[in-house]
Formats: C-alpha cells, structure tokens, sequence
C-alpha cells in the first residue's frame, strides 16, 4: 500500500508541475509577445527610440525566461528565439529592412512555443 | 561532459528508485506489462544521456508517469478480477490428464517446438510424464508430473524430519546482525562461545551462519574456520 501512495503522491506531483510549467509558460509567452507586437507596431510607425526601448525591455524579460525554461523546453527552440532576439535592437537602431521580417519570424516563434505547451489533441499526436 | 556525468547519476538514482518502487520481481516473472515498461523505462532514460539539449525532465517525468501508472495498475489488478484478466490475462492449460490441448496451444501460437523447450527447462523429457502442464502469464510453463514419475519424497517413505527454517548470516564481514541472531534463537554468550572455541572475534569474521538447531558454519578472514556447533 506505501507504493501505491507514493505512486499517486508523484503522480499529483507530476501533474502539479506540468499544470504550473504549462501555464507560467503560455503566460510569460503571452507578455513577451504584447512587447514584440508593441515594438513591430512603433518600428511601422517610425518610433526607432520606442522600438528599441521595446525590443531592450523584451531581451530582459526574455533572458529571465530563457532561464527557467530550459527546465522544460528543448534547448534548439529556446536557441533559435535567442538568434534572432540578438539582431533585434541592432536591426531596428540600423533601420535595416530585415527587421519586419524578423519580428514576424520571432513572433510565430513565441507563438509556436506557446501553443506547443497547451496540451492539445494536435500537440499530443 | 560533467554535465553528462551529473545526468548519468540523477538517471541512475531515478532508475533504481523506479525498479524499487515497482517491487521485486526476477526478469521471468515479469508481467508483459511490466515487462513493457522495464524496457521503455531504460530506452527513456538514456535520451537525456545522448543528447544535453533534451531537458532532463523530459526523460523524468515519463519514466516516473511509466512506473506510477504501472503501480496503481498492479494494485487494481489486485483488487479487481477483472482488470487483472484484461491486463495479464489468465493461465491456460495446455496438458490435461496427459493429454495435449491443441486449441490452447493454436490461441497462445505455441508451438510444439516451444512445449518441449519449456518442458525440457522442467528437466521434463517425456511427454507421457505429464499429467497437467500450465502456461502462466508471464509466458512460463508449470508442470505436474503424474505421481508415478515423481520422486520419493521423506513423507511417502515415512521418514520423520524436524521443520527447520533455513540457516540465517550472522555475521558478515565483521559485522554482527543481531536481528538474524536473534531469529534464529542464539544468544549472545552462545556466540562469544562458539567464537572462542575458533579462536576469533567478531572482527575476524568473514561469514558466520547458523540455525534454530544450532548449526554453525564459520569462516574467518584469514580463511580460518568450518563447521561448529552452538
């Protein structure tokens, strides 16, 4: 009977943390998400400074996520946000052409990371 | 390659805590669930170890939903009837009265090849001996032997025997276990006893087992020892 207790004790314990890892993941994917969109709507309206104040603010917060979430998310993901979280700032203080198309790229990646947590019938199979 | 190293012990630590919580079973006993999921548990244990870009939990948390799943199915199996027919299933007769149950043996694709294998592991040579054999679970064939070809045992020959639990360690490398001293009824003085009479000290000891009747095998360090009586 002890087994059987400790079973289901690791079992609440698993299903606590993946509830918990799911939900701080897809909500700090949420915030990071609303200051890319903030920064991709000021580098159309021509704001550089706001653009770059945005994309700075989205480095530290995505830094600190990137931290705690190589708990639980694959390494290449999190790498290949943080290629292009590095082009950012210098992209948009260059006024490069690229920088829409990285944001877009580095939004549907936070997306993708987002959405790939929710356990969905398309996620499980 | 620290990190790897570090990685290897975590696994290994969660390994031997998975196969201790599944309980104690020898390989050809197992379940073909538990079966299943020994092999599953190692496969999933080495893809943190190949690659360092797979989180560590990754390999955790299945290994450990595999053997709490496993638990609570035994446990339910042992409950209910019906979820250990479902999940083992039930032993089939495959010999009845001498005779061999050919659908039985067609349902489990045993062939006969397979029955004389599993018969000769039962030091079973001739058919005509059998009387009843079964196939477990797990895949193993019981026999019983028509009574005529077992051997004589002490109670067809009348001989009288004592019951006797069998000898416990009681001493193993210099170390005295004193709930195995106790088991097998010795006291303390009985074994400082039987020590001197061999010229040794609990130290000197390499193995000392005895039993209930005071039997005592003793075998020092310096491979010093034999037999001894309490």
């Amino acid at each position: 009977m002890t087994r059987v207790k400790i079973s289901i004790c690791i079992l609440l314990i698993l299903i606590g943390a993946s509830i918990f890892s799911g939900v701080w993941t897809y909500n700090s994917c949420d915030d990071m998400l609303e200051v890319l969109r903030s920064a991709a709507e000021r580098v159309a309206d021509g704001d550089i400074d706001g653009a770059i104040e945005k994309a700075e603010e989205f480095s530290e917060e995505w830094e600190a996520f990137r931290k705690k979430a190589n708990v639980v998310v694959k390494s290449d993901k999190l790498s290949e946000a943080e290629r292009i979280k590095s082009r950012i700032a210098k992209l948009i203080e260059s006024g490069s052409d690229e920088i829409e198309a990285e944001l877009s790229e580095l939004i549907s990646m936070l997306e993708l990371l987002r959405d790939g947590e929710i356990p969905l019938i398309t996620s499980i199979f | 390659m620290s990190i790897v190293l570090l990685r290897a012990l975590i696994l290994y630590i969660l390994v031997i805590f998975s196969v201790r919580l599944m309980g104690k079973r020898q390989l050809g006993e197992l379940q073909p669930s538990e079966l299943v999921i020994t092999i599953l548990v190692s496969n999933i244990a080495t893809l943190p170890l190949e690659d360092v870009n797979i989180p560590l939990m990754v390999g955790v948390t299945p290994i450990l939903a595999l053997v709490c799943f496993e638990v609570l199915m035994s446990w339910l199996s042992l409950k209910h009837m019906s979820v250990r027919k479902l999940v083992s299933g039930r032993p089939k007769i495959i010999i009845s009265n001498g005779k061999i149950d050919r659908r039985v043996m067609s349902d489990l694709r045993f062939s006969v090849d397979d029955l004389m294998t599993s018969l000769r592991g039962k030091d079973v040579f001739r058919l005509e001996e059998v009387q009843y054999a079964i196939v477990e679970t797990t895949g193993s064939v019981s026999v019983m032997k028509k009574p005529e070809t077992e051997s004589i045992s002490r109670k067809d020959a009348k001989l009288k025997s004592d019951n006797i639990d069998p000898p416990q360690v009681i001493i193993s490398d210099g170390r005295l276990l004193e709930r195995a001293m106790r088991a097998v009824g010795m006291s303390m003085g009985a074994l400082n006893k039987v020590l001197k009479e061999h010229s040794l000290s609990v130290e000197d000891v390499f193995i000392m087992m005895a039993d209930s009747k005071g039997c005592c095998y003793i075998q020092g360090k310096n491979n010093v020892g034999g037999g001894g009586k309490q």
